[in-house]
């Protein structure tokens, strides 16, 4: 059964689409898209993890959060089906191996020079004013991470459906 | 060989079972369990877990079973007592869907159930009258699971998420609404390709590793090489080009001719004819980059800033000129790491003089940043305003380890630059001004400085900077030009 892989974690946690978010996407996922889930992260991302998993059916949404090592999360992220993260590792090697990959792009950093690069690959950031502040952690951020907030579920998932389905004119298709 | 703990663990279970009298649900695989919820003072789930297959999903609806003080006690076939297995099938139980140990089972539960829901009252490898001396083959006796039992709590009403609330509402953004992009990436190639190299003999030669890059980069493109009438037969010698074009924009003798690129610039329109997909200004002076402002070409690349040449899309921002001495790495040093006597005027920007009088002895008004160096040649320029109008000497000094290494006292010379040399493996560097011994200090204002550190590693050759420019080119092309929704095919 195919896979989509959900990075929902970075060193810093203000690069870090919220927990809500994420559980909101893997809602539309596991009800409008046929396979499986898979949600990745470092053992010490293991808890958070469970926040994002927990109310789903776990033959449907995997949670590998701290288990298995490097190479099985390579070699997950390789046959995946899409990646969808965070400015992180996952997302940078998704890209790298050619995956279709979906970055939601926080405003800490300037996704001009820290963007994934790669043949398949879609960023969604938000134009706001205080991009790039280069903060380290979300509680510094006085707009309530606002730059992410502001990216929705359903945008991600929408992003990601026509990347999938190879639909490169619609993957553009400006969000308000 | 039988363990002999068993029994207690056999206790412990039954201990947990009868703690409540009522009401106790003891599960079956085909329970209906809409009608019981919240109301289980027991809830016991015996060998059920391993073969659901949404393990959260039971987990929740059990737990969901019991009222608050209530118990939920699970059993599951030990991986190494009952399968006697590391990996799936299990041979005895082909509907078994995971192998437990302690921590996988907790682990499960921890994933399922909300934090602060519950507390674990007793987790426990129960092999009872087990016996470890029969081969795998053969079907274990005595217990062989793993018990777990959980207690339901009242949950607290705080998360351990942090809350994060906005203090203020996100700024609007000055030049554009706010919105999310949507931008990916075009890997556009380049099948023509068009080169501009028109300066003179040697600029020519520095630039021929970043030509050969080009061909490197792009080996089936069709290239046009434009070149001074000078450099005809070099350019014909190192073989990049399928076509070469011969274009004096610069005289052949500067020194003889004026230099009028911008006059020549018709002419120039008139030589190129035809699309190409980049075109690439291998001068580094900007003084040529104004020819490709009416070259058809999807994309237009050279060394300088966009600002000056709007219709450069791919352009190394840089100055490719250095006017510094040469240099490794230079640090400016801003006055706010350096210690000042009480006396002294000090503002978050510069330290001055202040009221201080003449002294019999020296006195160090100013000193620091106490930066480690390694071993090398360096140069240090204080940033200094005197006033030699008035009377008044002042003394500088750089020490390395408070030893004092140089010495001067400053007699109006403007961009003192103090060299000095570092030998130690770790020397703390110190640049400090002081009065000389019954002279009134010099009205002095300091500013910070510049540290620098002698090498020729910090400066480019001109070759590098062209084969940059080349490597930009290449990976734009190849996939890192960023495409905004609003200019994307429909």
């Amino acid at each position: 059964m195919s896979h989509i892989v959900i990075a929902p974690f970075s060193n810093s946690d203000i690069r870090d689409w919220t927990a809500a978010h994420f559980r909101a996407l893997i809602a539309r996922l596991v009800a409008d898209w046929g396979g499986l889930v898979y949600v990745v992260g470092a053992p010490g991302q293991a808890m958070r993890a469970h926040e994002i998993v927990r109310s789903f059916d776990s033959s449907r949404v995997i949670n590998q959060c701290g288990r298995g090592g490097w190479g099985e999360a390579v070699a997950l992220v390789r046959a995946a089906t899409c990646v969808i993260g965070n400015n992180s590792g996952i997302a940078h090697l998704a890209a790298f191996e050619g995956v279709p990959t979906v970055c939601v792009f926080g405003g800490a950093h300037q996704r001009l020079e820290w963007r994934p690069i790669g043949a398949n690959v879609v960023t969604l950031s938000r134009v706001i004013a205080c991009s790039p502040c280069h903060l380290h952690h979300a509680a510094h951020c006085p707009f309530g991470l606002a730059c992410l907030e502001q990216i929705t579920p359903d945008q991600v998932f929408e992003t990601a459906m026509k990347l999938i389905h190879h639909m490169p004119g619609e993957v553009f298709a400006d969000v308000a | 060989m039988t363990a002999s703990f068993g029994d207690r663990s056999d206790d412990m279970l039954q201990h947990y079972l009868d703690l409540a009298d009522k009401p106790r649900l003891n599960l079956t695989a085909e329970q209906d369990l809409t009608t019981a919820a919240g109301a289980q003072a027991v809830v016991h789930a015996a060998d059920l877990l391993q073969d659901e297959s949404d393990y959260r999903g039971a987990l929740q609806r059990w737990f969901g079973l019991l009222r608050v003080g209530g118990l939920l006690v699970l059993t599951v076939p030990h991986a190494f007592l009952d399968a006697r297995q590391d990996r799936l099938p299990a041979a005895r139980r082909p509907r078994q869907k995971r192998l437990y140990t302690p921590a996988s089972l907790l682990a499960e539960v921890e994933e399922a159930l909300a934090p602060n829901s519950y507390r674990l009252r007793w987790l426990a490898d129960r092999d009872a009258g087990y016996d470890y001396a029969l081969d795998r083959a053969t079907p274990p006796t005595g217990q062989h699971d793993i018990a777990l039992v959980l207690e339901r709590i009242e949950q607290p009403d705080w998360d351990l998420a942090p809350a994060r609330p906005p203090i203020a509402p996100a700024p609007d953004f000055a030049f554009e609404p706010l919105r999310t992009r949507v931008e990916t990436m075009v890997a556009d190639g380049a099948a023509r390709i068009l080169l501009l190299k028109l300066d003179h003999l040697g600029d020519f030669l520095m630039g021929v590793p970043a030509m050969r890059a080009v061909r490197r980069h792009f080996p089936d493109a069709h290239i046009t090489l434009v070149v001074g009438s000078w450099n005809e037969g070099l350019a014909r010698r190192i073989a990049i080009a399928d076509e070469l074009l011969t274009f004096d924009a610069l005289p052949r003798n500067a020194e003889e001719a004026q230099v009028d690129v911008a006059g020549k610039a018709a002419q120039f329109d008139a030589l190129i004819h035809g699309r190409y997909d980049v075109a690439i200004d291998l001068r580094s002076f900007p003084d040529t980059h104004a020819l490709l402002r009416n070259v058809d070409a999807k994309h237009k690349a050279g060394i300088g800033h966009r600002g000056a040449h709007p219709f450069l899309d791919i352009f190394l921002p840089i100055d490719p000129t250095s006017e510094a001495v040469d240099h490794a790495w230079h640090q400016q040093i801003g006055v706010q790491e350096f210690f000042a006597l009480n006396a002294s005027e000090r503002t978050p920007f510069q330290i001055g003089r202040g009221e201080l009088a003449a002294q019999d002895s020296e006195q160090i008004l100013v000193w620091g940043p106490y930066r480690s160096l390694v071993p090398g040649d360096y140069l240090f320029q204080p940033y200094l305003d005197l006033d030699f109008g008035r009377p008044g000497l002042l003394a500088y000094d750089i020490a390395l380890n408070a030893e004092r290494r140089v010495y001067g006292v400053l007699d109006g010379t403007t961009d003192l630059l103090i060299p000095f040399t570092v030998t130690g493996k770790s020397s703390q560097f110190e640049f400090r001004l002081a009065t000389l011994p019954g002279e009134p200090p010099l009205d002095f204002h300091f500013y910070g400085g510049k540290l620098i550190k002698k090498g020729a590693s910090g400066t480019l050759h001109q070759s590098e900077y062209l084969a940059l420019l080349v490597e930009l080119v290449a990976m734009r092309l190849n996939g890192t030009i960023l495409r905004d929704a609003r200019d994307a095919p429909r």
